[in-house]
């Protein structure tokens, strides 16, 4: 079993199966949460190397869930990469300010999300979020 | 007879005006023989391009011209190669010639050491460089590929227009490139080879010219284009040769015209503002055009203020690039590369000092944003760092490097007007003199006139126009004498251009300026209101608009320095007249006044009855809950920081929590809160607040060998009156220890009790029990979410810890403060399920955390939340707090 464990957060099971399966190749274990509050509770019961979000979910959404992570000392520290089918300069300075400085356009390509991972899991510190 | 004003006839006069330079050139190539120097053949291929241009233009005006013998160049015009040993080793000494230049980082103050000659290449930070674009289009300039110089001038023919405001780092990049093109041939300084070691080769030659000396040398050659003649390309040749004369390098000069033919070398041109504008305003743009155009193959670097945008449209094919500020990350090593480099420099300081230093300055910097703005500059960091090393603490002195920085302004201004250029050394400065000052006296007033047409709500004062502004400054004396002296020069006129150079003035529109510079106009005003005779009376006027505190502070501070302290105390007093603190205006006069108090430092002259009446009046805002939480956070910042002497630092104050049962845990939370269950816990007292930033320097002072917790130097962290934070669980416990220790040496811990970390049933019954209704609450002080009872997020948004006892309203039954927001707190258990739990874990090795903080959201923000981290961690938001009870069995 890998010590790395990576949580997606989709509310499109398909997306879900996408990435778990172009994920299998950096040897994580993937564990995947269909909405905000469950990913709030994955992330506190596995605190997960690195974590792919959604931002656009019913319910809890990806911000709710970026805010509950950035202020837990205990997933402070988690990369995560923001899957955003709005990307623009308002979403990748919001995202920045919220602490995650990883943004991904929606469609996506797996290899850009698979260097993305490979990048932030192999740098050890984040930066602290920095408010306007 | 024709016309004068007929086309045909000027250009006819000017053709023959041409081929007479043309016969004088051959008089002088005659006279030379074969060691013409290369100017004769730039004049050459000048006049006859001229002559070409105009026969040209008089064919197409239908007038018949003959050709003259002189009109076209005669073959192999160049002089002899010289022998190549003898070039290289000339080139070698060219390059330590430039080295020697260029290797000391341009000073903007000698420091109270005097120069201190600190090597580039120790201070060097690399710079980021955004491009521009022409077109003005502004597509998301946020994102475009910024990069660095060296990366970006790698490519042989680059041309790149730099662009930045005085003091941005431009002429030190400048250098540093100089610097490491020469190194790479010569071997060292290493460091700056190292920086183009990727560069194909050749390495190109450095040529390296500032605007403003390009002029003097001309003059000083004799060879400065008169009114007649507008100057040509080969005023950079000349002044290349004159520069190469200096150093007895005159025998280099045919090289370097081949290398330039060849597109081999580096011409970098420094500060093109400074272009003189006689005869005509852009001739010398024009010029530099034409030379770039004669050797088109080299990599041009060119830096200017981009003062005059309609400048730069002779320099065709440059890219244009903006110098970036410094982000915090650079500030920082701007700081420590200053810092060990003046510590280094006969050994001013210590090593070990020096790391402390650092952390103070750069924790400063990062942690005000009057500071930061002025150290997004490497002026400004150099700047901090010399004021630093002198003594001057910030942001207390902060005045001190706005005077410096104005002074340095003013100083360049003095340079001009003594015309007194000539001096290629570039580190050389003279020290500043009565004159600067009396330059700066003049500017106060302008200041004060600007900061007075400060609008509610706009950053920028309306403009004044050149006749108001001129009226300002005939006021002083200064300009008569010297216009009087300098045979009536409209010194006003020139001032102000200089002001508008430098980025003190700004011109808005024809014939308006504004003062852009907050900071100094700030500064400057200041100046002029200490100075006021009526200054208590309308420094207490001013007091209602925060648009003027900060100039109040520094008005307040210069009158410290200048013995002006009775007029201070009569300010103060009139602050202090009402103590309504209903009235939201009476509230900014009090907490200006604390900021007031705060300027003046040493306040034993003051006496302490305002000081007095001060704290007593910001205590009872931050303990009042009707107060806007803005002020009492504020009021508490000010208590801290002007020492609170209403609370006793040496003895924690504590709550008592008596023994008995109580309910922990939250069924509908997470699986870690579970299960709800009663408890039995023995009688322990709980720190009220969380252990403050004041209580931990005690123990810092007694243990000079603990290390400094992370953030203990950051202004936005440290206030006295803050919870400590960035602290690890080790530190924790350590300070439980001491404090254990320290206590009973004192006798006031009764035998069998210590000092140590809260269990997690300890914090969370005196979090959330009312034992009068023997009922848990969700929050200290209820059921029901509130943000403004705590320290969060959700309330306060800017995610930094408040002073403690700013929440009286979110207070537990027990009456312990903060347990819900403003910091995390360290508690003394590993974090393990609950007994009974139906998902048992055990994370052996982290401890929990508890209480949430200044980053937390009403999501979680409940007693019974649970974090936790390995005892080595620290983050900006994670304090403790102590439990004075019976030790805990570790077994």
């Amino acid at each position: 079993m890998s010590s790395s464990t990576a949580l997606i957060v989709d509310d499109s099971p398909e997306i879900r199966r996408l990435l778990n399966r172009s994920l299998a190749s950096l040897d994580f274990t993937i564990i995947e949460a269909a909405n905000g509050e469950e990913a709030v509770r994955l992330a506190r019961e596995c605190c997960p190397t690195v974590v792919v979000l959604d931002l656009c979910m019913p319910s809890m959404d990806g911000w709710e869930v970026v805010r509950h992570m950035r202020s837990d000392p205990a997933l402070e520290e988690v990369p995560i990469i923001v899957i955003t089918a709005y990307y623009g300069s308002t979403t990748i300075q919001s995202a920045q300010r919220a602490g995650c400085q990883y943004v991904v356009a929606k469609p996506f390509e797996l290899r850009e999300i698979v260097r993305m991972i490979t990048m932030v899991t192999s740098r050890s510190n984040i930066q602290l979020p920095r408010y306007a | 007879m024709h016309d004068e004003s007929e086309p045909t006839v000027a250009l006819q006069r000017l053709l023959d005006v041409h081929r007479r330079t043309i016969s004088f050139l051959e008089v002088q190539r005659a006279y030379f023989g074969a060691f013409a120097p290369p100017y004769i053949w730039h004049q050459f291929d000048e006049a006859r391009g001229e002559i070409s241009r105009i026969k040209s233009e008089l064919r197409a005006l239908g007038v018949q011209v003959q050709d003259a013998p002189g009109d076209i160049a005669p073959p192999n015009p160049h002089p002899t190669n010289p022998a190549a040993t003898d070039i290289d080793a000339l080139l070698l000494v060219y390059r330590r010639m430039l080295i020697d230049q260029v290797r000391y980082a341009p000073q903007f103050m000698p420091s109270a050491w005097g120069n201190l000659y600190l090597q580039l290449t120790e201070l060097y930070v690399e710079r980021t460089f955004i491009p521009l674009h022409a077109s003005g289009s502004n597509t998301s300039a946020l994102y475009q590929e910024a990069s660095s110089l060296f990366e970006l001038m790698s490519k042989p023919g680059t041309r790149i227009l730099l662009e930045g405001e005085a003091g941005s780092g431009k002429t030190t990049a400048l250098q540093m490139l100089a610097l490491a093109c020469a190194a790479r041939a010569t071997g060292e300084p290493a460091e700056a080879a190292n920086l183009v070691a990727a560069w194909p080769d050749p390495i190109p030659l450095p040529i390296f010219l500032k605007a403003r000396e390009i002029a003097t040398m001309l003059v000083s050659a004799g060879a400065a284009p008169d009114g007649m003649m507008q100057p040509g390309p080969s005023v950079f040749w000349s002044s290349i040769e004159r520069w190469l004369q200096f150093s007895d390098l005159d025998a280099l000069v045919p090289t370097i015209q081949q290398l330039l033919e060849r597109g081999e070398c580096l011409v970098m041109i420094d500060d093109l503002d400074d272009f003189p504008t006689e005869p005509q305003p852009h001739a010398y743009w024009i010029a530099l055009g034409r030379f770039i155009a004669r050797y088109p193959n080299n990599r041009y670097l060119l830096s200017w203020r981009a003062l005059d945008s309609n400048a730069a449209a002779s320099l065709i094919n440059f890219v244009r690039y903006r110098i970036a500020p410094f982000e915090q990350q650079q500030i920082d090593e701007a700081v420590s590369r200053w810092y060990t480099a003046i510590g280094d420099f006969a050994n001013l300081l210590l090593p070990e000092m020096v790391a402390e230093r650092v952390a103070q300055l750069q924790g400063a910097l990062n942690g005000d944003d009057r500071l930061l703005e002025v150290a997004r500059t490497p002026r400004g960091v150099s700047l901090y760092v010399l004021a630093h090393a002198e003594g001057y603490s910030f942001p207390a002195e902060r005045a001190i490097v706005l005077q410096r920085l104005a002074q340095g302004l003013m100083q360049g201004w003095e340079h001009m007007i003594s015309e007194d250029v000539t001096s290629r050394n570039l580190s050389v400065h003279t020290p500043i003199t009565g004159t600067t000052e009396r330059w700066l006296t003049m500017l106060e007033l302008l200041a004060l006139a600007f900061q007075e047409r400060l609008e509610p709500g706009n950053e920028q004062p309306s403009p004044l126009s050149y006749a108001e502004i001129k009226a300002y400054l005939s006021e002083s004396r200064s300009i008569a004498s010297f216009e009087r002296r300098r045979g009536g020069i409209d010194m006003i006129a020139e001032l102000i251009r200089w002001c508008c150079r430098c980025g003190l003035l700004a011109s808005v529109g024809t014939e308006s300026y504004t003062m852009p510079n907050r900071q100094l106009r700030e500064y400057l005003a200041a100046r002029a209101l200490v100075q006021l005779p009526d200054f208590p009376a309308r420094a207490s006027m001013l007091g209602s608009d925060p648009q003027w505190h900060e100039a109040l502070q520094m008005a307040v501070h210069g009158a410290k320095r200048g013995q002006r302290l009775s007029s201070t105390v009569k300010f103060l007093n009139i602050l202090l007249e009402s103590d309504d603190l209903k009235d939201e205006q009476v509230r900014v006069h009090v907490l200006l006044a604390a900021e007031c108090l705060l300027e003046i430092g040493d306040r034993g002259q003051l006496g302490l009855t305002i000081e007095a009446k001060v704290c007593q009046l910001l205590t009872q805002m931050r303990d009042d809950a009707e107060c806007p939480i803005a002020h009492r956070i504020q009021a508490g910042m000010l208590l801290g920081r002007l020492g609170d002497a209403l609370r006793e630092p040496e003895l924690p104050v504590v709550v008592h929590v008596p023994a008995g049962t109580f309910i922990l845990g939250y069924d509908q939370g997470f699986a870690d809160e579970t299960p709800r269950q009663e408890v039995y816990v023995p009688e322990f007292a709980i720190g009220m607040h969380p252990v403050t930033n004041r209580e931990y320097k005690l123990f810092l002072d007694e243990n000079r060998a603990v290390p400094r917790p992370h953030y203990w130097y950051d202004l936005r962290f440290n206030n006295p009156a803050c919870p400590v934070v960035g602290v690890t669980w080790h530190d924790a416990t350590n300070y439980c220890a001491w404090l254990t220790r320290r206590l009973t040496e004192m006798g006031k811990l009764a035998p069998g009790l210590v000092v140590r970390l809260p269990r997690e049933v300890e914090w969370e019954k005196a979090a959330s029990w009312d034992a009068q209704l023997q009922k848990q609450r969700r929050y200290p002080w209820g059921d029901e979410w509130d943000n403004t009872r705590a320290n969060t997020a959700d309330g306060r948004q800017n995610w930094y810890t408040a002073p403690i006892g700013c929440y009286p309203t979110g207070v537990s039954p027990y009456g312990a403060h903060d347990m819900i927001g403003n910091v995390w707190e360290w508690t003394i258990d590993q974090y393990r399920s609950y007994p009974n739990s139906s998902q048992p874990f055990d994370e052996a090795g982290r401890y929990t955390l508890r209480g949430s903080s200044c980053a937390a959201q009403p999501t979680h923000a409940r007693c019974t939340y649970r974090s936790r981290l390995p005892p080595t961690a620290w983050r900006y938001h994670l304090g403790f707090r102590v439990v004075i009870g019976p030790p805990i069995d570790e077994s």
